[in-house]
């Protein structure tokens, strides 16, 4: 039996039919999540956002239009999900950071660049992953989002252009922005030093 | 890199597997060619494995599943969107919010014209808005500052997903009645 296409799945979702949707959750649920765990670093979060996802999908179903491929389309719906919920999170900590005392170096951005991991992170991550991550979380939310859809999600940098609605060129510059600033923050460990 | 050299983006690029067919012959001869090329094409390659040590993903919670099809469930059991649904309102609510600040700003300008004291026909817009700074009166400032304000926030009419969920009474800013007194 021929493996239908998200595409063709996706025309039958929009007539109605729910186990063609259901499918296609089966088949992405995993890859979504993954990526929100990579964007967000809260498991719990994560799966929430993940839920949204699917659930806009699902609520757009008679609005899809096959113009271009079914994961492009998830993954814009995903990105603009997870860098919202960057955005809110750190609105939330400059409203709860406080007040910046007179001979403080930076203000409040500064101080707070990055979340303190969460004790299951803690748990599990080596101190390697945990600078991996730190470096990766520092980059620029745009760049973040090519880094890990380029090298974890393993998207075609072509598609990737289509999630962030950019040019080709635009990604290949993202990319190269990103992965020089990871050169340089990981330049222990790309030496071969920190086991 | 001498001066030869192709870009240190190309060369990045090569490594990741993100060239045309022939840009990446091109640069693939030259990197083979050139050491201090070669060299930065392998730093690439380095980073890149480092990158994949990077690996927090795990399996679901074990509700995950069960979350997500009932939360689906429950979408594909609402009734179809009518006239007031949530996808119109999100169309409605920015037409909504620029008549609202429309007739705020008339108000004001209103009221700022009263306090002047110049009445219907005088002056131009500028003249109105313009807080003169010997006039002493604290109303007019007021009325001048609160327009600038709504000037400054005119940009929110182009974030559709916070205007959604805009509750025109709610976001009403306290006290904005006495505006039309």
């Amino acid at each position: 039996m021929a493996i239908d296409s998200d595409l063709e799945l996706m025309t039958r979702v929009s007539r109605g039919d729910t186990d063609s949707f259901a499918l296609l959750l089966q088949r992405h649920r995993s890859s979504v999540l993954s990526y929100f765990v990579r964007m967000v670093r809260d498991r719990g979060l994560a799966e929430d956002l993940t839920q949204e996802v699917f659930l806009r999908v699902y609520q757009a179903r008679e609005r899809y239009q096959p113009d271009a491929r079914f994961t492009t389309w998830l993954y814009r719906i995903a990105t603009n999900i997870a860098l919202n919920a960057i955005r809110d999170r750190k609105s939330e900590k400059l409203a709860d950071a406080p007040e910046p005392r007179d001979g403080d170096e930076g203000g409040v951005l500064e101080r707070t660049p990055d979340e303190r991991p969460t004790a299951e992170q803690q748990m599990m991550e080596s101190d390697r992953q945990r600078l991996i991550r730190e470096a990766i979380d520092g980059l620029p939310e745009r760049q973040k989002a090519a880094v890990i859809l380029h090298k974890y999600q393993e998207v075609d940098y072509r598609q990737i252009a289509g999630v962030l609605k950019v040019s080709e060129s635009a990604v290949k510059s993202l990319l190269f922005r990103a992965y020089e600033s990871l050169r340089v923050r990981l330049e222990p460990l790309v030496q071969g030093g920190l086991v | 890199m001498r001066n030869n050299c192709v870009e240190r983006e190309k060369i990045f690029a090569l490594a990741q597997h993100l060239c045309s067919g022939r840009e990446e012959q091109e640069v693939s001869a030259h990197v083979e060619a050139c050491e201090s090329c070669r060299s930065v094409f392998q730093s690439y390659q380095r980073l890149d494995s480092v990158l994949d040590e990077w690996a927090p993903t795990g399996e679901p919670s074990p509700w995950f599943d069960a979350r997500l099809r009932a939360a689906v469930a429950a979408q594909a059991a609402r009734p179809a969107p009518s006239f007031w649904s949530p996808s119109w309102s999100r169309w409605m609510a920015a037409p909504a919010l620029a008549a609202l600040l429309l007739v705020a700003t008339v108000v004001v300008i209103r009221n700022a014209r009263v306090a002047d004291g110049s009445g219907a026909g005088s002056g131009s817009h500028g003249a109105m808005v313009a807080a003169k700074p010997n006039a002493g009166s604290a109303p007019q400032a007021q009325a001048a500052s609160q327009e600038l304000k709504m000037y400054q926030n005119l940009p929110v009419l182009e974030d559709y997903d916070m205007l959604a969920d805009f509750d025109v009474i709610s976001e009403l800013p306290k006290g904005s009645h006495k505006l039309a007194d």
